[in-house]
C-alpha cells in the first residue's frame, strides 16, 4: 500500500474528531468552544498538509520498488488485535482469570511462543502473580465470573 | 529552597520509600534490559499499582524506575547487539563489539558508571535549577500560562523525531481530547457523546498505557525469530578498577552535561542525546593511539552515550517540574503519576506540594546511587532476562495493560478506550506520527483552556494581551522561532548559508 494511501486512511481519525467536535462546539458558550474549534481547525489543516506531504513523497519516489500490498506480519498482528478484542469482551461474562488465562494459553500456543506445558507453567504462574498484586494487595474488584464460588473472599 | 530539600531527602529516605527506590530501580533494570520495552511503557504500567501508594512513594518508585530502565538499556545493547531502550542504540555501535572481544564486564562496568556521573550530574542540576525556574513561574499568571503552554506544544510538535507537521498535528489532536469532559469554566459536558464515563474527561493514564504498551506488544509479535547473535556469559568483573575510569571522566562529564541540555528541551530525550554525546566524543577521542577505533569497541563510545542518556533523567524533568511541561513522554507518564494523585501540573507544584515535588527531586538523585548498587550486583543477572521470547513478553504485557487500565477506575470502559489508544498508537507508529505530542497535549490541554480563557477575560477580550505582556510576547516569540526552524525553508536557507560561506 502507498505512503500516500496510508496517511489518507490514518487521516480519517484527526478528521472525524475534529469534524464531530467542531461541529458539537457551535450551540456551546464561547468560551467552553475557544479552544476546541481553534485546536479542529488546526488538526484539520495540519491533517491536509500531512496527506499533501505524503503524496508528494509518493510522487517523487514513483520510480522506487513498490510495496506489497501489507506488510507480512499484517495477518498476525491483526489477528493477536482481535484477540485482545475478544479477551476485553470476554471478561465480564466469564471472569478475568479464566478469560485471562484462556488468552494467555491460545497466545502462546497460536504464536508458538512455547510448547504447551511451558505456556501452562508460565500462564499459572503469571495469574497467581496477577491475583497475589492486583487483587490480593491492591484490592482490585476484578470480577470472577466462574471463579466466584472459589475466590471469592 | 534548603528546607524544602532537607524535607524531601528526609521523607525520601523513609523505610517505604527507599523500598521503593530499591524495587522501582530492580524493575526499571530488568525492563530496560528487554529488548523492545520502554522506560515510558514500563512507568504507563506501574502507574495504576501506585495508586495504594502514598504520592511520595509511588513517584519514588516511577522515578527510579525510570534511572533504572536507562541503564538497563545498555544491557541489552551490549550483550544481544539489540537496544534494551531506544535511548541505549548509540551503545550498540561500540558496547557488542567490546563484548564480543571478551570484554562485556567492562562494557557493562563503564556503561554504569557512566549512567551514574551522567545521573548524578543530571539530579545536581534538577535540585538547583528546577526550583529557581518554579520560582519565577509562580509569578506567571494566565497569560504568561497560556504562552508556557503554547510554547511547550509547540516544542515539542516541531523537535519531535520524524515530521514536524505530524508532531503538531498529534498535538492538536491531543489538544482536542483534552476538552472532551466537564468543561472548567461553565460547567457543561462537552463532546461526552451522552456517556456517563466521559463526563470526567478522557482518563489520561488510560490513554497512557495504551499509547505506550499496545504498540510495543503489537511491535514484538512482527519479526518471526528472535536475537540469534548473544553474549551468554560474563566472565569479567562489572565494577572496574579507578585508572580505568579516570580517563573516562571528563567525558563523562561533557556527556552528562549534553544530556541535561538536550532533557531540557522538551520532544527531545536520550535516544537524541545519546547520538550528539556519541558524535561528540568520536570528534575526540577516534584517533587515541592505545583505543580501538569508534566501532570497534571503544570504551569512550560506550561512556559517552551512557552518560548522556541517564543525564538526560533530571533534565526533562527540569520543565516538567517548574512549569508543568513535560520534556519526554516518560515525564509526561511521571506527570500523569502526580495527577492521579490529585497533584496538577504547573509552578504550584514547588509550593503547595513541595513535599511531593521535593521527595521526587531527591529520590532521582538517590536512584543513582541505588542503581549503580543493583548495577554492579545484579547485571549478571539480567542475561537470563534478555533470553525471554518477544512473544512471551507481548502476551504478558498486553494483560498488564489490560489489568492496569482496570484498575485506573475499576471500570471496563476504560479497557476498552485503552484498546483504541494502543491501536491508534500502533498505527501512528508505523505512520512515524510521533505520539508524544499527543500525551502532552492531552497533559496541557485543561491548563491551556482554562488560562487561554482567564488571559481573554483580562484583556477584555482582545488577543493583543498576549503580544503587550512582555513575558508572554517572549515565550510566543520562541514558539514562532521553533516552529520557523522546523520548516523545509530554514533547512533549505540554512544548507545555503553553509555552501556561501564554505565558499
Amino acid at each position: 500500500m502507498s505512503s500516500f494511501i496510508q496517511h489518507l486512511l490514518f487521516a480519517v481519525i484527526p478528521l472525524v474528531i475534529s469534524g464531530y467536535i467542531f461541529f458539537a462546539a457551535q450551540n456551546m458558550p464561547a468560551s467552553a468552544r475557544l479552544l476546541p474549534q481553534m485546536m479542529a481547525v488546526l488538526a484539520v489543516a495540519l491533517t491536509g498538509v500531512m496527506v499533501f506531504g505524503a503524496w508528494r513523497d509518493d510522487a517523487k519516489n514513483a520510480s522506487a520498488e513498490r510495496k506489497p500490498l501489507l506488510p507480512p506480519y499484517a495477518l498476525r498482528c491483526t489477528l493477536y488485535a482481535a484477540g485482545i478484542a475478544a479477551y476485553i469482551y470476554a471478561i465480564e461474562p466469564v471472569g478475568y482469570f479464566p478469560a485471562t488465562a484462556l488468552f494467555m494459553m491460545l497466545s502462546f500456543l497460536l504464536l508458538r511462543a512455547a510448547g504447551f506445558v511451558k505456556s501452562l507453567l508460565i500462564t499459572a504462574l503469571f495469574c497467581g502473580f496477577i491475583y497475589a498484586l492486583f487483587v490480593s494487595f491492591l484490592k482490585l474488584p476484578v470480577p470472577l465470573g466462574l471463579l466466584e464460588p472459589l475466590l471469592a473472599q | 529552597m534548603l528546607n524544602n530539600i532537607l524535607l524531601g531527602l528526609t521523607t525520601v529516605f523513609q523505610i517505604g520509600n527507599i523500598l521503593a527506590l530499591l524495587g522501582g530501580t530492580a524493575i526499571g533494570l530488568l525492563v530496560g534490559a528487554m529488548p523492545g520495552l520502554s522506560a515510558t511503557m514500563a512507568i504507563a504500567l506501574l502507574v495504576p499499582v501506585t495508586y495504594v501508594l502514598s504520592p511520595e512513594t509511588g513517584l519514588t518508585m516511577l522515578a527510579s524506575i525510570y534511572m533504572g530502565a536507562m541503564y538497563g538499556g545498555s544491557i541489552a545493547a551490549i550483550l544481544i547487539r539489540t537496544p534494551g531502550t531506544p535511548a541505549a542504540a548509540a551503545t550498540v555501535m561500540d558496547g557488542y563489539p567490546m563484548a564480543h572481544k571478551g570484554e562485556p564486564g567492562k562494557a557493562l562496568g563503564i556503561s554504569l558508571t557512566a549512567s551514574f556521573v551522567g545521573g548524578v550530574i543530571s539530579s545536581i542540576v534538577l535540585l538547583t535549577v528546577a526550583p529557581l525556574l518554579g520560582y519565577v513561574a509562580l509569578m506567571f499568571g494566565p497569560v504568561e500560562l497560556t504562552a508556557v503552554a503554547v510554547l511547550g506544544m509547540t516544542i515539542i510538535g516541531s523537535l519531535s523525531q520524524g515530521n514536524p507537521v505530524k508532531g503538531l498535528m498529534a498535538g492538536a489532536v491531543g489538544l482536542l481530547l483534552s476538552t472532551v469532559g466537564m468543561d472548567s469554566i461553565t460547567g457543561i459536558p462537552r463532546f461526552t457523546l451522552d456517556n456517563i464515563n466521559l463526563f470526567s474527561g478522557i482518563p489520561f493514564t488510560v490513554a497512557l498505557i495504551g499509547l505506550f504498551s499496545i504498540p510495543q506488544c503489537l511491535r514484538l509479535l512482527e519479526s518471526d525469530a528472535d536475537t540469534a547473535e548473544r553474549i551468554s556469559t560474563i566472565s569479567d568483573r562489572v565494577l572496574r578498577p579507578w585508572h580505568e575510569i579516570k580517563p573516562l571522566l571528563p567525558i563523562m562529564i561533557k556527556s552528562g552535561l549534553i544530556g541535561v541540555f538536550t532533557g531540557i528541551i522538551p520532544g527531545t530525550g536520550g535516544d537524541t542525546a545519546c547520538w550528539f554525546a556519541y558524535n561528540e566524543s568520536k570528534r575526540r577521542y577516534d584517533d587515541l593511539p592505545d583505543q580501538p577505533r569508534f566501532g570497534e569497541g571503544n570504551p569512550y563510545a560506550v561512556a559517552a552515550p551512557e552518560a548522556a542518556n541517564n543525564a538526560v533523567v533530571g533534565g526533562a524533568l527540569v520543565p516538567t517540574i517548574s512549569l508543568g511541561i513535560p520534556g519526554s513522554s516518560s515525564t509526561a507518564v511521571l506527570l500523569g503519576g502526580l495527577m492521579i494523585h490529585g497533584i496538577m501540573p504547573g509552578p504550584t507544584l514547588m509550593t503547595e506540594y513541595a513535599g511531593v515535588t521535593y521527595t521526587l527531586l531527591c529520590a532521582v538523585l538517590l536512584s543513582n546511587f541505588v542503581m549503580f548498587f543493583e548495577g554492579v550486583f545484579f547485571t549478571k543477572l539480567c542475561i537470563s532476562v534478555t533470553k525471554i521470547s518477544n512473544r512471551v513478553l507481548a502476551v504478558a504485557i498486553t494483560v498488564l495493560c489490560v489489568v492496569g487500565a482496570f484498575a485506573i477506575n475499576n471500570s471496563f470502559f476504560d479497557v476498552g478506550l485503552m484498546f483504541v489508544f494502543g491501536i491508534v498508537g500502533y498505527f501512528m507508529d508505523k505512520l512515524k506520527v510521533p505520539t508524544a505530542p499527543l500525551v502532552v497535549g492531552l497533559i496541557l490541554g485543561r491548563m491551556l483552556d482554562v488560562s487561554i480563557n482567564q488571559a481573554l477575560l483580562i484583556g477584555q477580550g482582545s488577543w493583543s494581551i498576549f503580544f503587550t505582556n512582555p513575558i508572554s510576547a517572549l515565550l510566543l516569540a520562541l514558539a514562532l522561532l521553533s516552529l520557523i526552524q522546523s520548516t523545509p525553508w530554514y533547512a533549505a536557507w540554512k544548507k545555503k548559508r553553509r555552501e556561501a560561506k564554505g565558499a
